[in-house]
C-alpha cells in the first residue's frame, strides 16, 4: 500500500487496480465475490465518512441514514415508480445532500461534537420511518423488486458484473477523494483540524467547509446505498441501523483516521470478519467493540500506520 | 483607519470589554499593553472577527466589519496572528505559508508565489525548513513562521497576539525588528504586547487596557514616562533610561 499522496498514491490506485482485476481470476466462488462486493460498498461509504472524521474532525452516527436513504429512494423510486436507475441514483444523491446540509447547518456552527448526536437521532428516525411506513417501504420484512442497474443495454445482474462496476467506483472514490485532499480546500480542511482559531485566523470559512465535507460524506455513502439497493434488489430497515453507522466509525478508525486507503482498509479488514467469525455472530458487536478499544490503544493511527508514517502528513507529498 | 466604537464583549456572563474605543490610523504602529486577563486577546479577536462583541462595532477604512466573520476581515486585508504560535503543526512550512494566501490563491496564484519567495528573505530561517511539518520547529522558528503566514495574508493590518511570548530574547529582537518595518511594506501593526518596553519601543501610539477599559493612552514616549504605566509594567523607577 503506497502514500495517498502524489506518485505513491497512482501506484497505489494502480496497483489496487490490478488487484481488483485479477481477483476474480483467483476468487471464482460467488459467495466470496460477494464479500468483496459488500466490502467495495463499504469502502465507498467509509471513503467518505473518513474525509469528515480525519478532516473536519467530526463524527457521524448517521451514515447507515444516508446509506438506507440512498438504497430506499433509488429502490422504491425505480421499483414502485419505474424511474431510471442512474438518474435515481443522481436524484437520491441530490436529496441525501440536502438533508446532509440541513442537519449540519445548525449542528457545524457550534463548537464542539454535536454532529455525533444529531447524526444518531437522525439514524433512529430514518430506522424507525423505514420500519413503519410499510405502504411506501415494506416494513420490517423489507421492499423487494428492486431492478437491476444497467449500462448500455448491459444489465449488471451478476455478482461479477456488479464487482467490475463496484469496484471501477471505489478507484474513482479514492481519486475524487484524494483531488480534494490535495487542494487548496484539502489543505484547509487539514489546517481546520489542528487549529480551528488558527485556520480561522487565516481566512478559512471552518464552518462552511466543514458543513461541505459532512455533505459529500453523506454523498458517498447515498451513492453506495444506491449501488447496494439496485445490487440485492430488495432492502430491508435492519441493514441500515444505528449499529452499521457504529461499523462504518470503526472501518475508519481500524484502518486510519484521515487516510483514504486508511478507509479502504479497515474496510477491508472489518467486512470479511463477521464471515470468518460467523460462528460468534451472535456477539458480532462485541468484536466490534473489542477491536475498537484494542486499535484505539495499541494502534490509534490505524492499519495504515503499520507501514506509514502519520497519515496527515503522507496526504502532503 | 481602524476605529473600535463603543465595545462590550463577553464570555457568557463575565465581561470582557467594557466600552472599548481605539484607533489605529494608516502607517501607524500601536500597541496595547495590559496584564493577563486586561482583554487584550479579547479585543483583538474582537476586531479580527473571531469573537462577536456584545456592543459597538468595528469600522476598517469607514466601513464596519462583519462582527463574527473572520473570514470577510482576511478579505479585506485585517488579519490575525493569534497567540501561543498557532501553527498547523502537522502541515509543511510551504503549506503553512500557502494557507496564509487562502482567500487569495485562487486569483492570484502568481502573487502568491512571489510572496512566498519574499517571506523567505524575510525570515531566512524558514527556507531550510520549507518541507518539514511545522510542529518540528523551535518556538522561535513557529512565532516567525505565525507571522509570515500572516503576512501571506497580503494584511493591509496586521493584528499581531504576543508575538514575543516565550522567546529568547535573540528572538524578540528580531520579531520587533520586522515588525517595526511592516509599516514600510504598507502594513498597519496593532500588536499586543505583555512585553510593554519592547512594545512602546517599536510602537508609535499606545494605549493601556486593564480590566477590560482603556485606562491610558498616548505616544510611546509619553507611555514610557508615565508614572502609572512605568510602576505596572515597566518594573518601576529602574527602567527609567528605556
Amino acid at each position: 500500500m503506497k502514500r495517498a499522496g502524489g506518485k505513491g498514491f497512482y501506484l497505489g490506485l494502480a496497483g489496487l487496480a490490478v488487484g481488483a482485476a485479477v481477483m476474480p481470476l483467483v476468487v471464482t466462488n460467488p459467495y466470496y465475490v460477494n464479500v468483496l462486493n459488500v466490502l467495495a460498498l463499504n469502502a465507498l461509504v467509509v471513503i467518505g465518512l473518513n474525509l469528515l472524521i480525519g478532516y473536519a474532525g467530526q463524527i457521524s452516527l448517521g451514515h447507515a441514514a444516508f446509506y438506507g436513504l440512498g438504497a430506499y429512494i433509488s429502490g422504491i423510486l425505480t421499483g414502485s415508480y419505474g424511474w431510471e436507475p442512474w438518474l435515481t441514483l443522481v436524484f437520491a444523491a441530490v436529496v441525501v445532500a440536502l438533508i446532509a446540509l440541513v442537519i449540519g447547518i445548525p449542528t457545524l456552527r457550534l463548537h464542539g461534537n454535536y454532529l455525533v448526536m444529531a447524526t444518531l437521532g437522525f439514524n433512529l428516525i430514518v430506522n424507525i420511518l423505514t420500519n413503519q411506513m410499510d405502504d411506501l417501504t415494506g416494513g420490517p420484512s423489507g421492499y423487494s423488486g428492486i431492478p437491476s442497474l444497467s449500462i448500455a443495454g448491459v444489465a449488471i445482474d451478476t455478482d461479477l458484473k456488479f464487482y467490475v462496476l463496484v469496484w471501477l467506483l471505489v478507484l474513482v472514490g479514492l481519486w475524487l477523494g484524494r483531488n480534494l485532499v490535495r487542494s487548496r480546500v484539502g489543505r484547509a480542511l487539514r489546517a481546520l483540524r489542528d487549529s480551528e482559531v488558527a485556520a480561522e485566523a487565516a481566512g478559512v470559512p471552518t464552518r462552511v467547509y466543514k458543513v461541505k465535507v459532512f455533505v459529500l460524506s453523506a454523498v458517498y455513502a447515498s451513492v453506495a446505498g444506491s449501488l447496494y439497493a439496485h445490487y440485492y434488489g430488495i432492502i430491508t430497515p435492519k441493514t441500515f441501523d444505528i449499529f452499521y453507522s457504529v461499523e462504518l466509525v470503526t472501518m475508519c478508525i481500524v484502518g486510519g483516521i484521515g487516510s483514504l486507503w486508511g478507509g479502504l482498509l479497515g474496510a477491508a479488514f472489518l467486512t470479511p470478519l463477521p464471515q470468518a467469525l460467523h460462528f460468534f455472530e451472535e456477539y458480532k458487536d462485541l468484536f466490534y467493540g473489542g477491536i475498537l478499544m484494542l486499535m484505539l490503544i495499541f494502534l490509534p493511527r490505524g492499519l495504515v500506520s503499520l507501514r506509514l508514517r502519520t497519515p496527515a502528513r503522507e496526504e502532503t507529498r | 483607519m481602524l476605529e473600535v466604537q463603543g465595545v462590550d464583549a463577553h464570555y457568557g456572563a463575565v465581561q470582557a470589554l467594557r466600552g472599548v474605543e481605539l484607533t489605529v490610523a494608516e502607517g501607524e504602529i500601536v500597541c496595547l499593553i495590559g496584564a493577563n486577563g486586561a482583554g487584550k486577546t479579547t479585543l483583538l479577536n474582537v476586531i479580527s472577527g473571531l469573537h462577536r462583541p456584545s456592543a459597538g462595532r468595528v469600522l476598517w477604512q469607514g466601513r464596519p466589519l462583519p462582527p463574527g466573520r473572520p473570514d470577510r476581515a482576511v478579505a479585506r486585508g485585517v488579519v490575525q496572528v493569534p497567540e501561543g504560535r498557532q501553527v498547523f503543526a502537522p502541515l509543511t512550512v510551504r503549506e503553512n505559508l500557502q494557507l496564509g494566501a487562502f482567500l487569495r490563491w485562487r486569483h492570484d496564484r502568481r502573487g502568491v508565489e512571489r510572496d512566498l519567495e519574499e517571506m523567505l528573505e524575510t525570515f531566512p530561517i524558514l527556507k531550510n525548513r520549507l518541507e518539514q511539518p511545522a510542529g518540528t520547529l523551535s518556538g522561535g522558528e513557529q512565532q516567525m513562521l505565525a507571522l509570515a503566514r500572516g503576512l501571506m495574508s497580503a494584511p493591509r493590518l496586521l493584528l499581531l497576539d504576543e508575538p514575543s511570548l516565550g522567546l529568547a530574547p535573540l528572538i524578540v529582537k528580531e520579531i520587533f525588528r520586522i515588525v517595526a518595518g511592516l509599516p514600510a511594506r504598507g502594513c498597519t501593526v496593532l500588536l499586543v504586547e505583555q512585553n510593554a518596553l519592547g512594545a512602546l519601543s517599536v510602537a508609535d501610539r499606545g494605549y493601556v487596557l486593564t480590566g477590560g477599559r482603556i485606562t491610558a493612552s498616548g505616544t510611546s514616549a509619553e507611555l514610557l514616562a508615565d508614572g502609572e504605566v512605568q510602576r505596572a509594567f515597566l518594573g518601576g523607577k529602574e527602567e527609567k533610561t528605556a
